[in-house]
């Protein structure tokens, strides 16, 4: 059986993921959401009964150079243990420093300082969560003259170093292809198959600022035709990755989403289709 | 020990993002797009998210000065005062005090107070939550221990005194656009109590001496000296005081009981 899509679920849709249970595969939710108590905690309860759900962090800084923050890596784990979510997973980014948070994915120089700063944080969370977590690829508009790697080449050495998963968001990658002139195609196949365990999908707007086009992850639109088809390639790549469509600014109604959720499910039909009917190569063939 | 390259780098990322600081745009690849307009996209998002954030918990302050007017008070706020946490829900603590010593709030001597208001409701829908006790809880102690304990008050509980009449505001600010009430200002403040009820956020106005009664409580005061606090500030019935409380959820136990508890069992004496 093919993995179903999920959506990212969002607090302008509390009321009517309630009332109407969506068809979807699963909901996936930010543990910074969900970390006080009152209505959004009980519907998160009430969701977590009826879907699997996945623990996505935005806020535990796993390239903080002064590491993690124990106080919030303790709700995270209480959240964790309550909802026991079945995927968790955070990003390759930073956003807090001397406990002043900034609210944003930062990037990171991809220096071995970095890697070794990156894979003991990474350690400490999936020894305090006790499971295997998925680090994400961010979205970047800059880069530092001091990286030493390509973001791929970063991402394999801390799937090695530390052996988490990976969450391969690939309208992250192609975001990052066009702001910095890289191949999205071949950053995909650059990622060690076996680690990644989901994939996001979300829009992105294009801003054009002194006469550069400079694409932003503001998830305020549809999936755009360039990430669809970078999908088709990574649902390829990694068939038992679960998909989630992300959807933060400009919400539409549920309805939406759903529908972006299952054309993601149409296509992976599609997708295992054609690689079912393709004739496998023989050795006679390529001689 | 000394500090790393990354430590350096955030450092002054973090204070270009926070005070457009240029030290960081050197550490950039400077190609197509200068460095500096690539670090202008991340300050842009820190303050436009934050300020959508703040927004929405003072929702009443916005709708009272406007888009514009908010946005340059956040701008201030988060500049001075950036979160302190990841949960976009626990930011803006200390707003209010900004508003009231910001000059161009001046003419708005209310506004403190409606954003003392607004993240005291922000407060109730969001705080954690914990089991509520029953005047049956209280009932097992006798009139000795009752006077000495200690109530722990539920985490949704904020008590706002002031000199404006804050709920008539905060309700002529949430009718639909338009439709706005006017509210006169010299009618007189009030003591509230706000705080979650069956999943909402609710408030209500309380008599000088109820409301003394549950700051002394808040405070860490003992049953005995929150009645006596309450008792000076005019009439007080301790039975009706309490049979409130445990009847709106607020109290949830005792404090320090477990501390107390625990160092008993381990024979610690202090």
């Amino acid at each position: 059986m093919l993995p179903r899509a999920g959506i990212g679920l969002r607090a302008v849709h509390h009321e009517a993921v309630a009332e109407t249970r969506p068809d979807i595969g699963w909901f996936e939710i930010h543990a910074e959401n969900y970390l006080g108590g009152g209505s959004p905690v009980q519907t998160l309860d009430a969701v977590r009964r009826d879907y699997p759900v996945a623990l996505h962090g935005v806020g535990l800084s796993l390239g903080s150079a002064q590491g993690l923050d124990d106080g919030h890596l303790d709700r995270v784990a209480a959240l964790a243990e309550r909802i026991e979510p079945f995927l968790v997973s955070e990003h390759l980014s930073w956003s807090v420093v001397d406990g002043r948070y900034l609210n944003d994915l930062l990037p990171l120089p991809y220096t071995r300082e970095t890697l070794d700063i990156v894979a003991a944080n990474v350690g400490r969370l999936q020894d305090r969560l006790k499971r295997r977590i998925l680090v994400e690829n961010p979205s970047t508009y800059l880069r530092f003259r001091a990286s030493e790697m390509t973001e791929w080449e970063f991402l394999r050495a801390l799937v090695r170093r530390s052996g988490c998963g990976l969450l391969c968001d690939v309208n992250n990658i192609h975001v990052s292809a066009c702001n910095h002139g890289f191949d999205a195609s071949a950053y995909l196949a650059a990622l060690p198959a076996e680690a990644v365990g989901e994939l996001h999908l979300a829009g992105h707007a294009v801003n054009e600022a002194d006469g550069i086009a400079i694409l932003i992850d503001d998830h305020g639109s549809p999936v755009g035709d360039a990430v669809w088809r970078l999908f088709d390639r990574a649902v390829a790549l990694f068939p038992s990755a679960p998909a989630l469509v992300e959807w933060d600014s400009n919400i539409p109604p549920l309805e939406r989403l759903v529908a972006e959720a299952w054309e993601a499910d149409r296509r992976r039909a599609q997708t295992a289709r054609a690689l079912r009917s393709e004739p496998v190569p023989t050795r006679a063939r390529v001689a | 020990m000394s500090q790393g390259t990354l430590a350096r780098i955030q450092d002054e990322f973090a204070r270009a993002l926070l005070f457009g600081d240029e030290a960081a745009a050197a550490r950039l690849v400077d190609d197509g797009l200068p460095a500096a307009a690539r670090l202008q996209i991340h300050r842009n998002h820190l303050f436009h998210s934050l300020t959508q954030a703040l927004m929405q918990t003072f929702a009443t302050v916005e709708r009272l000065v406007g888009e514009r007017f908010f946005a340059g008070l956040a701008r201030a706020y988060i500049a001075e005062q950036p979160p302190r946490s990841p949960c976009l829900f626990e930011y803006g603590e200390g707003f209010a005090d900004l508003i009231a010593r910001h000059p161009a709030c001046a003419a708005l001597p209310y506004l403190a107070d409606v954003a003392r208001f607004d993240f005291a409701v922000n407060l109730a829908w969001n705080a954690p939550d914990r089991p509520a006790i029953g005047l049956d809880g209280l009932a097992r102690l006798d009139a000795e221990s009752l006077a000495g304990a200690r109530l722990a008050l539920t985490p949704s509980l904020s008590l706002l005194h002031s000199d404006y009449p804050l709920a008539a505001i905060w309700r002529a600010n949430h009718r639909p656009r338009g439709e706005e009430e006017g509210v006169d200002l010299d009618a007189g403040g009030g003591r509230f109590m706000i705080w979650r009820l069956e999943g909402e956020a609710a408030w209500r106005e309380l008599a000088p001496a109820d409301f003394a009664f549950l700051q002394s409580l808040a405070d860490g005061h003992c049953l005995g000296e929150a009645a006596e606090a309450a008792g000076a500030s005019g009439p007080f019935d301790l039975a009706a005081a309490l049979s409130l409380l445990a009847g709106q959820g607020i109290l949830i136990g005792f404090r320090n009981a477990v501390a107390r508890m625990s160092s008993v069992i381990n024979g610690d004496v202090s």
